[in-house]
This record gives C-alpha cells, sequence and structure tokens, in this order.
C-alpha cells in the first residue's frame, strides 16, 4: 500500500526525533527519500557490504544482528517510525559491521548517501538534524568501543580465562 | 580508563597540499582581521608579530586540521572567533584525568604530553603531541570525563574551543558547525573501527595473543607480589 507524503510526515512526527521538525525540512526530507517495502527474508543491509546510505523506519519490526566482541552477538530491535538506522553509512562508505533485516513487513524511507550530501550542501536544516542524530549516536557506539576495550586490554587476566576457554572450544 | 576516551592523538595532520579542493589556502588574498580573544594575559611572542602575518599562521593552524577540511575561509575565522588562546606555561596542565571534558584544543606552538593512570596506579605516558595536533575533539559534541591528563612540556600557545560556544554555532544551524561535526564524525567513526578491528583480533586468533595476555598476567603478579 502506498503510503502518501502527509501519512508519511504524520508517521515521522510521532517520533521525538521528528516531531519538532518543520514541514518544510520534513517535506525535504521525504522530497530526497525513496519509499520502499521489505518482506521478511529480504535483508535491508548485510554485515560486510558497504553501505550507502540510512533507513528510517515507516512501519514494521527491523531486527539489528552484530557480533561484538567480546560480548557475543547482539541484536536490537526497531518497530517505531521514525526510527533512524544504519546512520553512520550517512558520512562514509564504510562497511556495515551488523546486518538488519525485517522481523516483519516493513515500510522504510531509504536515504542515499548522495542525496544527503546534496542536501548538505544546499545547507538544509533537515540535513543538520540528521547530522546531530549521526554525532549522537556515533558518541554512544564509541563510548561502547572504548568499554570494550578496556574490558579486553584493561583487565587482561579475565580475557586471558576467555582465550583459554576459547582454544579449548576450538580444539574440540 | 573512562569510557570517555577523547583525549588520545587525532591522525596524523594533513598536509596543506591534501586539502580538498575549494577548502581554505591560506596563501589566498589577504584576510579580514578576526578577532583572536587571548586568555591569561598577552603573549610577548605574538605581539612581536605583524597582526596580518599572526591571522594567517592561525587560520593556516585551523585549515590543517582533518576536521577543519573542507571548511571556506570564511568559515574558518568564524570557527576562529568563537576560539579562546590559551598561553600555557611549561608544567602547567591543560587538563587532568577525570574532569570534565567541555572544550578542544589546538596546539599552535611547543608540545604537551598526555599522561593517564593503568589500573594498577601507574603513570603512563601515552603521547607527546606537538604544533598543529588537536586535543580531545570529541568533548564537541559530548561531555563526560577526560580519559587522560595532558600537560605542557614547554611553553605552549593554544586555542581553545568550547562545547558551548560551538553549540552556540550548532544552535545557529551554522553550515561551518556542521561541517566540522561531519568531519569529527568521519574521523571519530574511523577510529572507533580501528578499535573494534584491534579488539576483533585478539578474539578471532586466541593462539597468537594468549602470550601476550599471559605475560600482562604475570607482570601484574609480580607487582603485587613486590607491593
Amino acid at each position: 500500500m502506498v503510503v502518501e507524503q502527509e501519512k508519511i510526515i504524520a508517521l515521522l512526527r510521532q517520533s521525538a526525533f521528528f516531531q519538532d521538525w518543520e514541514q518544510a525540512d520534513l517535506e525535504t526530507l521525504c522530497a530526497n527519500c525513496a519509499r520502499k517495502v521489505f518482506n521478511v527474508g529480504e535483508a535491508l543491509w548485510t554485515a560486510g557490504e558497504p553501505g550507502d546510505g540510512a533507513f528510517i523506519l515507516l512501519s514494521g519490526k527491523i531486527e539489528r544482528t552484530q557480533l561484538v566482541r567480546p560480548d557475543g552477538q547482539r541484536s536490537e530491535h526497531y518497530d517505531s517510525p521514525g526510527d533512524l538506522v544504519s546512520l553512520s553509512t550517512l558520512v562514509q562508505p564504510w562497511e556495515h559491521t551488523s546486518s538488519g533485516t525485517p522481523l516483519e513487513r516493513c515500510e522504510v524511507l531509504e536515504l542515499k548517501r548522495e542525496k544527503f550530501m546534496e542536501m548538505f550542501e544546499r545547507d538544509e536544516v533537515s540535513a543538520f538534524r540528521i547530522v546531530d542524530a549521526i554525532a549522537t549516536n556515533l558518541v554512544e557506539e564509541m563510548r561502547d568501543s572504548n568499554r570494550r576495550l578496556h574490558k579486553v586490554f584493561g583487565q587482561p587476566a579475565e580475557t586471558l580465562r576467555m582465550l583459554r576457554r576459547r582454544m579449548r572450544e576450538n580444539e574440540g | 580508563m573512562s569510557d570517555q576516551d577523547d583525549t588520545f592523538p587525532d591522525e596524523p595532520i594533513a598536509s596543506l597540499e591534501e586539502t580538498s579542493q575549494g577548502a581554505f589556502n591560506p596563501a589566498d588574498d589577504v584576510p579580514e582581521r578576526p578577532q583572536i580573544p587571548l586568555e591569561g594575559g598577552l603573549n610577548l611572542s605574538v605581539s612581536v608579530k605583524s597582526q596580518d602575518s599572526q591571522v594567517l599562521e592561525v587560520e593556516h593552524l585551523f585549515g590543517q586540521s582533518p576536521i577543519f577540511q573542507g571548511l571556506v575561509k570564511e568559515e574558518i575565522r568564524e570557527i576562529i572567533n568563537h576560539a579562546v588562546k590559551l598561553p600555557l606555561q611549561a608544567g602547567s596542565p591543560l587538563f587532568s584525568q577525570g574532569d570534565e571534558a567541555d572544550a578542544l584544543f589546538i596546539i599552535q606552538s611547543g608540545e604537551v604530553q598526555v599522561r593517564a593512570s593503568s589500573p594498577m596506579g601507574e603513570d603512563i605516558v601515552l603521547a607527546v603531541l606537538g604544533s598543529g595536533t588537536i586535543v580531545g575533539e570529541l568533548a564537541l559534541i559530548d561531555g563526560g570525563p577526560r580519559s587522560a591528563t595532558v600537560e605542557a612540556l614547554g611553553d605552549c600557545d593554544i586555542y581553545r574551543l568550547t562545547r558551548e560556544s560551538f553549540d552556540a554555532l550548532r544552535e545557529a544551524r551554522n553550515p561551518a558547525a556542521y561541517k566540522v561535526i561531519l568531519n569529527l564524525a568521519s574521523t571519530v567513526d574511523a577510529r572507533r573501527r580501528q578499535t573494534e578491528a584491534r579488539i576483533n583480533e585478539v578474539f578471532e586468533d586466541p593462539a597468537q595473543h594468549i602470550d601476550q595476555f599471559e605475560g600482562q598476567v604475570h607482570d601484574m603478579l609480580a607487582r603485587l607480589r613486590k607491593a
């Protein structure tokens, strides 16, 4: 079912991130995104592939899975309209470190990096607001990486125990 | 060390030849004179230079940094106008481990030493940073405690850009501020990915790293026995 732009904007406004955006900024964002539907089994993105844009959830549910050392497999769910995923690939064509799959049929807005950079170069407020979200996410991810770095290299006895266990598992 | 890990040195500074096309070039025509406030009194070594060469020097300092890449010279000046010059005497701390991170620093001249306490309480020198280096850039977008102590090895001239003044630019939707954040995101995310790769390497091939961790544990036990 095709969701009209007004309906899309109403959906986005349900989220804390988009609720105070000017109408014109939301319209600009929508005009620069492609509306896409993903069914269960169709990956939005896959770990190891170069990323070329972000997704804004409109409906459905996305699972983001990632192997993070030494914690193990991590899974996060996005199920609210306006949830932003895969934002860091708007900055650079980084390889995805996670995979994104729909847990149920979902509709998203896809914002390609090229379109985002065009918006940014035109000094669009919508692009600046997305940069704010990128910065917030980045800080959280950096803190998480540093926490694990300190866990691995700052607690050598615990790391040694984990490595020995892993070697036994590999041998077994 | 704390979660806030923003005091480590930035990547090596790109040379002027590496600046992107259309970006600031200090060899351009003589610029308008930005206001450069001084903090902590006048610095005599600066006062003997002509004001124009001082301005060019500061613009060059900012313009060569990766986080200001892509900014045109007017935008560089806007950022400089929000920074404060901070002369620092040899031995004086720029900030201490555990302090609230509220500003980015750019070293104009002199050298600073980055030190941190290890979990065993040892004081470890992490780096010595010189002219052109940025310290604590993540503080522009986030607070939290400093993960290391930075102090001047000799007399230094350092520029401080506080998050408060940078936030004023952000709130005004200043394009220069957003270019800085985007550059910062690229730099910090690249560093985060290196961190992830370093962690993954240990667990993907444990046999290659087990000796290193056994050695560390033995050293720790030996130090505990001595204590």
